[in-house]
């Protein structure tokens, strides 16, 4: 007697990554030997002690738990559930976490699925093996700055005439923008191992396992920064040659960010003190945002050349995940109920900032006023969700964790953001 | 329906997450700035670019600030620091960039060094030709050194041209201070015809460590078929520093041509042969494991 089962919406094991975010998932008696009427099995995590944990629910709106007790139908016609990752017991390597199916009466084992409980998470507390998968797959992503990466480079450069900038920063798609390019290089990331996801630097903390030789790289004196002798992103490559340059304002080993006006917003006050609609909290992308890019020296401190330094994406990562957080918080996940973006009304916003516009460069437009050349098509899919479309528009960022649509889970989730 | 204890954790992880950020701070975070605030002029710096980002008048006061000597140098520096930041997201200075370029150039001969540096990084990232002309300058004794040289060919960096390659190979050449020759080496890597001598820095055995490890990376994302042969040599040679032969190994794994390292079978024999010395240091070790996951284990 044997039990498969499919994961969001799947039965590949490429689609067997799920975050906290509860997904479908199916399981029908595949080989029904031995039985002679409807079977009852129970769904339980295969280890409790070590790896990932996940918790069931007999369908969306039920509570989650760590068994589920499921009679399933001797003709093999599958039955659904929900499976989530069970917060905070996220995954360390791939294929950590099972699901595994027993006789409910007897406790035979039916089956085992592996999958990964895969999230984002802070890049001081990822493990050696966590940090160096991450590297080594954002090196080869680089590529000597060609090919996939290029293209993520220049979707964020600065042009004289109709500036990509422009469809990113100073108006209120700055947030969802920024959303798809980190889901888009993630995205690229496991396609070349599955089991990555793309850490944030908590910038207003101190960071001591970040910038390390080993990791984001150890600033030194004369600007360069040292990735050591076993570190693969010390081949990273650039349209200023091999190497990153890259002077802290302020000692990253014990301190959070800042510069000569101020430290960066923490977390506490990014939620308590910019309101609770997002026409306040956009303000976000001047503080913290702005404060941490200019809390360096070098390329992280101009818009035109952050992308060349790996950092960025680390400090975009966390800026999502604030904004995240201040969305569960509250309540701020579904596009058609106010706060959740800019309030209707009021004068014109630029194209690329309103709910309806799919996103540049994504939608590859290059009708004026967008950038006269849209590099790298559409964005990258995933085994795992089929959300965002290829041309994402703004609204398809805002419900990221699928809580209004389960269908809308764009497939991450961060470490400390339950569902 | 009742909830689970799941659920119940949930809903508590969030309590609390409002609990705490509901809270005053105890302590204000310790501030990072480099300059006092007591000097009345940075504060009022401060408070000009709070509201400087639609505003291109207060935009405009920001410029004097930073071109006026008379001002203290802090002030300048906080003014400099509002507009790198302001640079994101301010639609009005894009609009006021020549205006912004103007001043910063005003200042590439202050006496101050922190500031001339400082103006000459963002004109570099703007791609200003004046700038990149008086680094140039500098750079062939041409005009007054502006930065040290190391610095002036880091600056060159953010907007490299062919005919900086000349130069940049006469200081690989001549320059007795390491860090000037590795700045040039690793801005080499931006020119085809200097791979020859990328690849002779690498061979030299006497050459400096860094700038090895710098050529061979470097080389490798030039033209990584053409010299494959000769850093495999290198790389196996048992006689040669572990950490050279580590990166040549690693940069061959990034860069090299998958199917002609594939067919090597002399190569990778050598390679599986090392993988089981003892002895080997960490960085060669590393190497070893990166070269057969990405090439011999797949």
């Amino acid at each position: 007697m044997r039990t498969d089962i499919a994961l969001n919406g799947s039965s590949s094991p490429t689609a067997n990554y799920i975050g906290w975010s509860p997904r479908p998932a199916t399981i029908r008696l595949s080989d029904p030997t031995g039985a002679t009427s409807p079977v009852a099995v129970m769904l339980r995590n295969q280890r409790t002690n070590i790896g990932g944990q996940v918790v069931f629910a007999a369908a969306a709106n039920q509570p989650r738990t760590d068994t589920l007790q499921l009679t399933l139908p001797l003709n093999g016609s599958p039955l659904s559930f929900v499976v989530s990752g069970k917060h905070p017991n996220a995954s360390t390597n791939d294929r950590d976490a099972a699901i595994e199916v027993v006789l409910t009466t007897g406790g035979t084992v039916l089956s085992v699925t592996q999958l990964m409980v895969r999230v984002r998470k802070n890049a001081n507390t990822l493990s050696d093996a966590e940090r160096d998968r991450f590297t080594g797959a954002f090196a080869i992503l680089n590529n000597r700055g060609a090919g996939r990466f290029r293209d993520l480079r220049n979707m964020h450069i600065r042009t004289l005439l109709r500036s990509p900038l422009a469809q990113a920063h100073g108006d209120d798609g700055f947030l969802p923008w920024h959303r798809a390019y980190l889901l888009d290089l993630e995205r690229e990331l496991q396609n070349i191992d599955s089991s990555v996801t793309l850490p944030y630097w908590r910038f207003d903390q101190p960071a001591p396992k970040v910038f390390i030789p080993e990791f984001i790289g150890r600033s030194a004196a004369n600007g360069r920064v040292d990735f050591g002798t076993t570190n693969d992103l010390r081949f990273w490559t650039t349209e200023q040659g091999v190497g990153v340059l890259r002077r802290p304002s302020f000692d990253p080993a014990t301190s959070g960010a800042g510069n000569a006006n101020g430290p960066v917003r923490s977390q506490d006050s990014t939620l308590r003190d910019l309101g609770t609609i997002y026409d306040t909290f956009i303000a976000s992308e001047g503080n913290p945002h702005n404060r941490a890019h200019s809390s360096f020296r070098e390329a992280i401190s101009d818009p035109a050349t952050a992308p060349t330094d790996p950092l960025f994406f680390l400090l975009h990562c966390n800026v999502d995940r604030l904004w995240a957080l201040w969305q569960a918080k509250n309540g701020r996940f579904n596009p058609a109920v106010a706060g959740s973006f800019r309030t209707p009304g009021g004068p014109p916003h630029p194209i690329g900032h309103n709910l309806s516009n799919t996103m540049w460069p994504w939608n590859g437009d290059t009708t004026p006023p967008r950038p006269t050349s849209a590099p790298g098509g559409p964005l990258a899919s995933s085994a795992v969700t089929s959300a965002p479309a290829p041309s994402p528009a703004v609204h398809e960022m805002i419900d990221y964790q699928g809580r209004v649509n389960p269908a809308n889970w764009l497939g991450f989730d961060y470490d400390d953001v339950p569902f | 329906m009742e909830d689970s204890e799941y659920e119940r954790y949930i809903a508590n992880y969030w309590r609390e997450l409002d609990r705490q950020s509901a809270q005053e701070p105890e302590t204000e975070m310790k501030d990072t700035a480099l300059f006092s605030e007591e000097n009345p002029r940075v504060a009022e710096a401060k408070a000009i670019a709070s509201g400087a980002r639609s505003d291109p008048e207060k935009l405009e006061k920001l410029f004097a600030i930073i071109r006026n000597p008379s001002e203290p140098i802090e002030a300048r520096h906080s003014a400099l620091t509002s507009l790198r930041a302001l640079r994101f997201n301010s639609v009005v200075l894009d609009e006021l960039r020549a205006a912004y370029l103007d001043a910063l150039r005003d200042v590439i001969d202050d006496p101050d060094p922190d500031l001339r540096d400082e103006v000459l990084e963002i004109l570099s990232k703007e791609k200003d030709e004046y700038a990149q002309r008086r680094l140039l300058e500098s750079l062939t004794g041409q005009g007054s050194p502006l930065v040290p040289a190391q610095r002036a060919l880091q600056l060159l960096s953010y907007d490299i041209h062919a005919e900086h390659f000349p130069l940049l190979r006469e200081y690989v050449a001549r320059s007795d201070d390491a860090e000037t020759r590795l700045e040039a080496v690793r801005l080499l890597s931006a020119d085809p015809a200097s791979a020859d001598l990328l690849m002779d820095l690498f061979a030299d055995s006497k050459e400096d460590q860094e700038i090895r490890r710098a050529s061979v990376a470097g080389l490798l994302s030039l033209a990584p078929q053409q010299y494959e042969e000769r850093v495999k040599e290198i790389v196996l040679d048992d006689s040669e520093d572990e950490t050279v032969r580590a990166e040549g190994l690693s940069a061959l794994s990034h860069f090299g041509n998958p199917t002609a390292l594939a067919q090597d079978e002399r190569f990778n024999a050598t390679i599986e042969e090392l993988r089981t010395r003892e002895a080997n240091s960490e960085s060669l070790e590393k190497a070893l494991q990166g070269y057969m996951q990405m090439h011999l284990l797949r």
